[in-house]
C-alpha cells in the first residue's frame, strides 16, 4: 500500500517538476530561462559523470575533458574551420568524437584502479587541456573562441526549428535532458546496466563469474563521455563561445559536487546536484563576494548531515511516514 | 562411475618472489570425483586454486582443460567455459538482494549486453535459472533480503549458490564449510555430494572428518610440493604425511 502510494507521489512529482520545467519559459526571462538551461546542461553533464562514479564505481577526475572537447567540435567545424554549422551533423560528430576519444583513453585508464585511475584521467584531462589551450590548429588560446553562431536546423529546405531563439533552445535542452533520463532508467534496468552496478559492489566477483569487466567498464567509459561531449556541445551554443577552461580540473571537480550535493548513483541525483549547485551559486553570489567560501561551507553541511545527497531527503521523509503511519 | 578427466596441471610452478608457493604441481580433476586437497596452512593449497581459477598467472607450467591450454586464459574466460571458484573470505555483492546475487551470476551464462530495453529482473530465463538455484541452496526464504545482512553461514551457501548458478563442470572450492556450524555443514556437503556425479570437484578444507567422509581421492601438499595423491585409506595409514602434515606426534585421523 505504502508502496503504491509513494510510487504515485514519486510520479507525480516528476510530472509535476516536468510541467513547471517546460511552463518556465513562458514568464519571459530571458536571464532565468538561460539560468535553467545551463542548470540542465550541468544536469546531462552530472547524469554522465554518474554512469561512471555512482554507477560504475570509476571515480573519473578528468570527465571535463569530454565536456570541453564536444564544445570544441562544434566550434571548429562552425566556426574555425567553417565545415558546417548543421545541428544534425555537429551534434553527432561532437558525441562521436568525444565517444571515440574516451574509448582510446579509456583503453589506457581503465587498466588503473581508485587513486591511481583518479590521478590519470585528470592528467589526458590536462592533456587535451593543454591541446586547446596551446594548438593553433585547434583554437588554441586562453581565451578560446567566440562562435559565429547558433547550429542551423535545416534538413533539406526544411527548418523544423530556430535555435537562435532562447526558448526554442530551451526546450531543445530540456529535450535531450529528458530523453537522456529516459535512456539511463532503461539502460540501469537492463543486463548492462546490472553488470555495471554489479562491477561497483564487486568487480572482482564480475570478473570470476565471467563478465568480462574490462569491456563493460569500457563501453560505460566511452558512453558517458560522449553525453559529456553532448553536454559540452550545448553549452558551447548557450554561452555563443569556447574556452579552454571548460576542460579544466574545475569543470572535472564541478561534476562530482554537483554528484555529492544531489545524491550519486541515483537517476535524479545528477539534476537536481546541477539544481542546487547553481542556485547555491547564483543565490550566494548575489549576497557576497566571498560566494565560494559559502558555497564551501553549505557543501560541507550537506556532506555531513546529508550523505546520501539531497535526494536522500525523499528516502528520510518516507522512513518518518512509515514510521508514523504503519 | 564416469571419470572423464576434465581439469589437469602439468607442472605447474609459481613463485612469490623466492618463496616457491607452487612447485611442480600435477593434478588431475575427473568428473565424479571429489578430489579434496589438504595440507598446513602456507602449503599452497590457495595458490592452486587460485592458479587455477586464472586469478594469479602462473610463473610456468600448464593448466589444461579438456586437453585445451588454457594457462594464459583470465578469470572470465575459464568460468565461461566451465571452471566455477568459490572463495575461502565470502565474495558475495553485499549490498544487492540475494535474488540479485544470483541473477547476475545468471547472467553472466547469458550477458545480453545490447538488449537495453531489456528488464534484466524480469526476464524469464533468468528467474527461472535463479528460482532453481535457490530451491536446491536451501536460500528461498531470505531471497529478497540484503546479502550483508544474512548470517554467515547464509553467506557460505549464497557464495556456493553464485558458483552454481554459472553452471561449471569444474568447481573449484576453497573452504565452503569454513565458519559453518554442525547443521550447517551437514547440509552443505549433502548438497556437495548431490553434485558429484556431474562434476568435477577439487576441495580445500580443513574440517578433516568432513574432508575423509567425502572425498575419493587426497593429494597431500606441504611447502608447495605435493606429498601423495591417494585414496583417503591410503592417506590416512601414509606415515610419509603423518610426519609432514602433523609432525608425527599424533595420527592423522583414526
Amino acid at each position: 500500500m505504502i508502496a503504491a502510494i509513494s510510487l504515485t507521489a514519486r510520479n507525480v512529482t516528476i510530472a509535476l517538476f516536468f510541467i513547471l520545467l517546460a511552463a518556465f519559459p513562458q514568464l519571459g526571462q530571458d536571464f532565468y530561462t538561460e539560468m535553467v538551461i545551463r542548470v540542465m546542461i550541468m544536469s546531462i553533464f552530472a547524469i554522465s559523470l554518474d554512469l561512471l562514479l555512482g554507477y560504475t564505481g570509476l571515480v573519473s577526475f578528468g570527465h571535463a575533458g569530454w565536456f570541453g572537447m564536444g564544445a570544441y567540435v562544434f566550434a571548429l567545424l562552425g566556426t574555425k574551420y567553417q565545415l558546417t554549422s548543421n545541428l544534425w551533423l555537429t551534434l553527432p560528430a561532437a558525441m562521436l568524437v568525444t565517444a571515440f576519444f574516451s574509448f582510446l583513453v579509456g583503453l589506457f585508464v581503465l587498466r588503473t584502479r581508485g587513486m591511481f585511475f583518479i590521478m590519470v584521467t585528470l592528467a589526458f584531462a590536462q592533456i587535451f587541456y593543454f591541446l586547446f589551450h596551446d594548438l593553433k590548429s585547434l583554437g588554441g588560446s586562453s581565451d578560446g573562441m567566440n562562435l559565429r553562431g547558433k547550429p542551423t536546423t535545416a534538413i533539406g529546405d526544411w527548418i523544423p526549428f530556430e535555435l537562435t531563439s532562447t526558448n526554442t533552445f530551451y526546450y531543445f535542452v530540456m529535450l535531450l535532458m529528458v530523453g537522456l533520463l529516459l535512456f539511463m532508467s532503461l539502460l540501469l534496468r537492463s543486463p548492462f546496466g546490472r553488470a555495471l552496478q554489479g562491477i561497483r559492489e564487486n568487480e572482482h566477483r564480475m570478473e570470476s563469474i565471467g563478465f568480462p569487466v574490462f569491456r563493460y567498464k569500457l563501453a560505460a567509459f566511452t558512453i558517458s563521455g560522449a553525453f559529456a561531449g553532448m553536454a559540452g556541445y550545448l553549452f558551447a551554443i548557450l554561452n555563443s563561445s569556447v574556452n579552454p577552461e571548460m576542460l579544466s580540473w574545475h569543470q572535472s571537480a564541478d561534476g562530482l559536487l554537483m554528484l555529492i550535493l544531489g545524491g550519486m548513483g541515483q537517476l535524479w541525483g545528477g539534476v537536481i546536484g546541477a539544481f542546487t549547485f547553481i542556485l547555491l551559486q547564483e543565490v550566494l553570489s548575489t549576497f557576497t563576494k566571498q560566494w565560494h567560501l559559502w558555497m564551501g561551507v553549505a557543501i560541507i553541511l550537506i556532506v555531513l548531515f546529508l550523505p546520501g545527497g539531497m535526494i536522500s531527503i525523499v528516502e528520510r521523509i518516507k522512513n518518518i511516514w512509515k514510521r508514523r503511519f504503519t | 562411475m564416469n571419470t572423464e578427466e576434465l581439469m589437469q596441471t602439468v607442472n605447474l610452478c609459481r613463485s612469490f618472489g623466492g618463496l616457491k608457493a607452487n612447485d611442480c604441481v600435477n593434478i588431475s580433476l575427473k568428473r565424479g570425483q571429489m578430489h579434496a586437497l589438504i595440507g598446513p596452512n602456507g602449503a599452497g593449497k590457495s595458490t592452486l586454486i587460485n592458479l587455477l581459477s586464472g586469478d594469479i598467472p602462473a610463473t610456468s607450467g600448464q593448466v589444461i582443460y579438456r586437453g585445451v591450454d588454457i594457462t594464459n586464459f583470465s578469470p572470465h574466460e575459464r568460468s565461461v567455459i566451465g571452471i566455477g571458484r568459490s572463495y575461502q573470505k565470502t565474495n558475495i555483492f553485499p549490498g544487492f538482494t540475494v535474488r540479485e546475487n544470483c541473477r547476475l551470476s545468471a547472467q553472466s551464462r547469458n550477458q545480453r549486453p545490447l538488449r537495453i530495453f531489456s528488464d534484466a529482473d524480469n526476464w524469464l530465463p533468468y528467474r527461472y535459472e535463479v528460482d532453481d538455484v535457490l530451491t536446491r541452496t536451501g536460500l528461498v526464504n531470505v531471497a529478497d533480503k540484503r546479502a550483508g545482512e544474512l548470517s554467515h553461514g547464509q553467506q557460505r551457501q549464497l557464495e556456493l549458490a553464485i558458483v552454481l548458478t554459472t553452471r561449471p563442470e569444474v568447481l573449484l572450492l576453497d573452504e565452503p564449510l569454513a565458519g559453518m556450524g554442525y547443521e550447517e555443514s551437514l547440509q552443505m556437503i549433502e548438497l556437495l555430494r548431490g553434485l558429484l556425479v556431474s562434476h568435477a570437484i577439487l576441495l580445500v578444507e580443513h574440517d578433516m572428518d568432513a574432508v575423509f567422509s567425502i572425498s575419493n581421492i587426497l593429494t597431500v601438499m606441504v611447502n608447495g610440493v605435493v606429498l601423495m595423491t591417494d585414496t583417503p585409506e591410503n592417506v590416512r595409514s601414509s606415515k610419509e604425511v603423518q610426519e609432514a602434515y602433523l609432525g608425527s606426534e599424533q595420527p592423522l585421523h583414526d
